[in-house]
Order: structure tokens, then sequence, then C-alpha cells
């Protein structure tokens, strides 16, 4: 009886420990994205859109310097919202997506031009490049943070300079310029291709979804991220819904 | 019996054989981590007081105590690395910085632990934030660093200033440049960062050698405004650069004395090219420790002192870098230099405390101030509030300049102004000096300032007249006996 004890007592404890190994695998391999080829896939459309009452007005940043070149002020391009309320840079996506299509190859790209970041708001892709421009005759330093931490900060002073560098990681990534404290841009970084910028008219279409039912989520640098609900894709079909912020 | 027997053996070996495999069972996960185990020991130990035990940086000698703040580990942001920006740094630069240390830092060159010791910190300090080492990085080549020339120094000077690293680092690379004192200027754990001031050496946080900063344009560092310049300029540019960078570095004199020239005149101009010729004394400052409100972080590193006497005077310029003045008008106490000297001076090693004095030793102060620029006489015995008069009768004459991030104070006065409060100079004599500096944008004022300890000035006795006559006087006796022996051969042969 005492043998069969100490060999199930073994047994538990072994178990207890391969059972935490594999638990510290998984935690590493959590949330790691396939690519399937995906036919006849189908779509989520809609529009972003201000729902409440008045749409906040953009705001104006001051300039401390290059005002011979970029003038006093700036527009922050926060808010970009339209007569019909539509929201441009809302970036729309598909939360934890596990697996679909290829994501694409093309680079990211971000400029500095006229003492603003252009694009102001772009979508990239996890693993792929990033190309960072100045085309200001003045000297900019692209500095990134994801969550607050630096992603990379560079130097880039002579005007038409390009620096290119990889996305590693994923998250909404901030640029700034520690030369130029107004500027401000954003870079929304997904490992998967199911992420898209809205346009002037607010609208995004995100299309080959494998047919399922999919989190969709709505981030805006303004009005912060909401939860559009699950939404059922069926094959070949489009399913509409609306990012609306309040 | 046999049967019985055999069966008992089997018994044993199976309970021995189940004892042993559950002994491993427990060890072995023991004893893959003894090296981290010690890591954790060690860190703990000596690492965690600063940098804190969970790798935050905010140990208990933190906030106050140091400035710049330890790294927080836990950000798994790097400023000291041979990788791209944004990259891990590689184990040998965490080694470097843990065995050299990060000059005009509290962080220091530790020697005393084996290779063995460093290298398992280094796999504890990793494991606070574990993603950042998920990624491979490619250190980048340092090569070696071409030889110093005309030519290339006059290329890096053109890239310091096309890459516009004055508009930080200043003109005069003193890190009084305009961009590095806006409200932004901020590192990512929210402090607020200062370009550094390349004339000092002993301040480049990352080394100051020429691969130091060729390391460091290369890099930049993470977490900080400082970008990395990999990429916009070449290998053989960046050398040119770093070379150019040191070429701006001061020569520190350290030592215990100035020797103090005869003029004919003390200029009165702080800008005065007999300043720039006469010999200096660099004196290290620390942090006024011993009195509350105590300076545990300084920002002033060195003041520098020259000094000229006339027949009747004596002038004392003290020179030292504040990247941004303050004048006492933006809500900050004024910056102010203050020297100090012994009331009278003892014959032997005696001098008075080495902080305003004491009962029995009083000092007298010269005290400059930046926002009405004047200096006035002082005298203390101690440190309390009431041990500090102002005197009422002033010999003080005061001149400044500030530019480029850099103080020029002058101070002027009688060798002998007569009041027996004063300090008398007297030609020969070894007369102690001490000198607190007070950086307004560091709070500094009334007993929070920065100190030296004591140094002496000495007025060089000037030469005695026979010097200049005597050897004229041999030599003309030497030629003319010289002469009346030739005249006297002369006649002999004749």
């Amino acid at each position: 009886m005492k043998k069969l004890l100490i060999i199930i007592l073994t047994l538990a404890v072994s178990i207890a420990f391969t059972a935490d190994i594999d638990a510290k695998k998984k935690k590493k391999k959590k949330g790691k994205y396939k690519v399937t080829e995906v036919t006849n896939g189908g779509s989520i459309s809609g529009k972003a859109l201000f729902a409440g009452g008045t749409p906040p007005a953009d705001e104006t940043k001051a300039l401390t310097s290059e005002q011979s070149l970029c003038g006093d002020s700036l527009p922050a391009e926060k808010y970009l919202i339209n007569g019909n309320k539509e929201i441009k840079n809302v970036v729309v996506y598909l939360d934890g997506i596990k697996e679909g299509k290829a994501v694409p190859k093309d680079k990211a790209f971000v400029d500095n031009v006229q003492c603003a970041f252009v694009p102001h708001v772009s979508v990239g892709y996890k693993g792929n490049e990033i190309d960072i421009k100045n085309s200001d005759p003045v000297f900019h330093n692209v500095h990134s943070y994801i969550k607050g931490k630096t992603t990379y900060n560079l130097g880039l002073p002579d005007p038409g300079s390009m620096v290119t560098k990889k996305m590693k990681r994923d998250g909404v990534m901030e640029v700034k310029c520690d030369s130029h404290p107004w500027m401000l841009g954003y870079v929304f970084i997904s490992q998967h291709p199911y992420a898209v910028a809205t346009g002037d008219d607010g609208s995004f279409t995100i299309s080959d979804i494998p047919a399922g039912k999919y989190k969709v989520k709505a981030w805006h640098e303004g009005f912060g991220e909401i939860d559009l609900g699950k939404i059922t894709v069926e094959a070949g079909k489009t399913a509409k819904v609306n990012a609306e912020f309040k | 019996m046999l049967n019985k027997n055999k069966l008992i053996i089997t018994e044993g070996e199976i309970t021995l054989k189940t004892l042993i495999v559950f002994a491993i069972m427990i060890l072995v996960p023991f004893v893959s981590s003894a090296e981290m185990d010690r890591g954790k020991m060690l860190y703990d130990s000596w690492c965690a007081q600063c940098h804190g035990y969970e790798g935050d940086g905010k140990g208990y000698a933190s906030g106050q105590y140091t400035l710049p703040q330890p790294r927080a580990f836990d950000s798994g942001t790097y400023k000291f690395r041979t990788t791209p920006s944004g990259e891990r740094p590689t184990d040998e630069d965490i080694i470097r910085s843990t065995r050299k240390g990060n000059p005009g830092t509290t962080m220091p060159p530790w020697t005393r632990f084996t290779d063995d010791e460093v290298n398992e910190m280094v796999e504890y300090i990793k494991t606070f934030e574990e993603e950042t080492f998920e990624y491979d990085a490619e250190p980048f080549q340092m090569g070696k660093a071409p030889a110093v020339s005309d030519a290339l120094l006059t290329q890096g000077k053109e890239i310091f200033d096309k890459a516009k690293c004055w508009e930080c680092h200043g003109k005069a690379g003193r890190g009084e440049g305009e961009k590095g004192w806006q409200d932004n200027f901020k590192n990512d754990w929210g402090t607020r960062a200062y370009p550094t001031d390349l004339t000092q050496a002993w301040e480049y946080r990352g080394g100051a050698t020429v691969e130091d900063i060729f390391r460091t344009v290369t890099s930049g560092f993470d977490g900080t405004p400082m970008a990395s310049f990999q990429s916009s300029y070449s290998d053989e540019e960046r050398w040119s650069l770093s070379h150019f960078v040191t070429s701006l570095q001061t020569e520190r004199k350290t030592g215990s004395a100035l020797s103090v020239k005869k003029v004919d005149a003390v200029p009165a101009s702080t800008d005065d090219a007999q300043w720039d010729a006469a010999d200096y004394l660099d004196m290290p400052m620390s942090g006024q420790l011993m009195f509350e409100p105590r300076q545990f972080a300084p920002v002033i590193t060195n003041v520098r002192m020259r000094s000229l006497y006339s027949d009747s005077e004596i002038g004392v310029m003290i020179e030292w870098t504040d990247k941004k003045p303050n004048k006492g008008d933006d809500g900050l106490p004024s910056d102010a230099v203050r020297l100090q000297f012994p009331v009278t001076v003892s014959d032997g090693p005696e001098k008075p405390y080495f902080f305003l004095g004491d009962k029995n030793h009083p000092v007298n102060l010269w005290f400059w101030k930046a926002s009405d620029n004047t200096a006035v006489e002082q005298n203390a015995k101690g440190q309390k509030e009431n041990d500090l008069v102002q005197q009422e009768k002033n010999d003080m004459l005061a001149a400044a300049n500030y530019s480029d991030g850099h103080y020029r104070v002058l101070f002027r006065r009688p060798l002998d102004s007569g009041d027996e409060n004063d300090i008398t100079f007297t030609p020969g004599k070894f007369i102690p000096i001490s000198v607190t500096a007070f950086d307004g944008a560091q709070n500094e004022q009334g007993l929070r300032a920065t100190v030296s300890g004591w140094y002496y000035v000495m007025l060089e006795p000037p030469t005695p007249m026979k010097v200049f006559v005597m050897p004229p006087l041999v030599g003309l006796a030497f030629i003319g006996a010289g002469m009346g022996i030739r005249k006297k051969l002369k006649e002999g042969i004749g």
C-alpha cells in the first residue's frame, strides 16, 4: 500500500511539473497568427460615425520653433469628422483572429512633411518593414513608442533622408519627435491582415475573412477603443456594422 | 525463504527507485535554476537597493538620491548597447555597464564579482522583462577607430553642425542647446532628460573614449531623446564626428593648490585674454550632505578657478557649466556662487569646518548672485540662520558673464581691506579656499548647495631684485677679467 502511495505521489508531482512547463510554452505561443488559404471569404464593412450631438472640433497645436518653415500653428488632425459625422483615421480590426489570409507584404511609411507626420494614422503589419522619411529641410528625430516604451529613436538630419526598420512588435505605435513637441502620429501595428483605417468618408471594408464569428473592435486616437460586438461572417457575403463613437 | 527474501529485495529496490525518481523530480528544477538563484541572490544583495527588487528602478536608494534614475529593468529598455535603436542589448553590453559603471551617475564600476557571477546577474536581470530578449538583435561592428587628423576633425565638425547635435548639446557642446530644454524633453521613465555636457568627459554616461562616443551616436540612448544616427551617416562619418566630440573635452586639472601670478593690474573683465592665459585649478564638486536640506544629486560637477594679483588687488575667477541659467525670475532660486576663506589663516594645517565654518573658526564669504549680478561680503561661524551675517562695508567688485552654457564670475578685492573680518592675502602664504555653487534649476539655495572641499591659493612672491641684478654683474666681471688676461698675454707676447 505504501509503495502504491509513493508511486502515485511521484506521478502526481511529475505531472504537476510537466503541466507547469506546458503552461509556460503555451503562454509564449499564445496569439500566434496562422496563415491559411482563404477561398470564398466574407467581408465586414461599415462606417465610423460620431453618434453623439456636436462632434468635437479638431485641436490646434502651437509651434515653438520652425515657424518660418511651418507657420505658427498646425491642426492636430485628431478629430477629422466631416459634415455627415463620418470619422477619418479610425482603425477597425478583428480582435484575436487566429487564422486567415497572409499579411500583405507592403511596407509601412511615415514621412515628416511641414513639421507633421504624414500619414497621421496608418496601419502596419507586424514583421514587415517601415520606411521613415524626412522631407523637411530641418532636423527631425522619429521617436516611436508602444505602450510608452521606445520602439526606436532615429535621427533624420538631412532632407530626404530615410531609415528602414522592422516592426517587431504589435500594438498602437505612437510616433513623436523630441525636437518638435507638437508632432504626433500613429501606426497601428497588427499581427494579422484584418485591420484597416477609415478614409475621409469614414468607410471601411475588411475582406477575405474565413466564415465564422469574430470580435470586432475600433480604435481612434481621441475617442479610444470601442467594442463592436461579435459579428458573424458568412462565405461570400458582407456583414454590415458601424463603429459609433460618442 | 529465498523467494520471500527476493521479494523483500525487490520491494526495497522499488522503494529506493521511487525515492530516487521522486528526489530527481524535485531537484531538477532547482538544479537548472541554481544559476538563476545565485544571480538573484547577488542582484538582491548588490543591485536591488537602487534598481529595485522587482527591477522597477525604484529601490530605496533611488528617487532624490540619484540623477539620472537607476535603470528600470522591467521596462526592457536599455541605453548602452552595441545594437540598433530599439533592439535588445547583447549580454556583453550589460556586462560592460556593470564592469565599467556609468560616469556621472551613481552606478560604480563593479570589480568585486567574478565573470561567472556577472553572467549570472545578467541572466537574472533579463528575467524582469523577457519579451525584449525574445527577439534577436544584430550588433553593429565597431571596427577600429581611424587615426585622428585635422581633416577628420573638420569633417566631424561639419557633421556636428549638419546632424544638428548642437540643437540639444549646444554650439559649445555644454548641453545648453535650446531644444534640450523643451518641456517634452523627458525619458521613457518620465524624468527630465539633460543633454550631456560634451566638454566634461567625466559626465559621459556611456564613457568618453572615441569608441564610446561612436557606439553612442550609432545606437542612440534608447528611452531618451538621444537618437540613433546609424542609418543617417556612414561609419567613417560617425568616426569623424566621434573624434570631433572628443576634441571638445576640456583638460581637467585637479590638485590641491593654485599658484597665483602677479600682474601689473588685475583685469576687470571676465573675457580679458590674461584670464585665458592664467593657470587654472579644477575642483570636483559634490552635494552638501551634512545639513537639511541636502543635495544628493548635484548637477554642477566641477568648478574651475583662476586667479591673478597685483600690488594692491586680488582677482579670483570661477567658471562652471550651467546648461540653463536662472536669474530668480522663473519661480526658481537664482544661480549663485560663493567663495569661502578662513578669516584668519592658521600657520598650521588647521582650517574652519568645510561648510560655513564653525564657532572657533569663522569664515569670510564672497557671494555673487545672478539675480542682481553683484557680490557681497559675508561672515559665517556655523550653519544656523543667524550664524551668517552680511558685512556693512563692501570691498568687493564683481563682473560676470554667461554665454554658451558657461558662467564666468570674477571677484576683485584689495589684498588687505583693512577689515578685521576679512581675509588678508599675503604673498608666499598658502591660503585655504573653497567654493559653494548654487544651481537655481536644481532648487539650490541656502544650505541646499553644491560644495568643494578646501583647496589653497598661493600668491607667488615677487622675484627678489638681486635675481635680475646679480647675473649680469657676474657676467660683466667675467668678461672684464677675460679682457684683462687677454691684454696681459698680448703685452707678454709683444
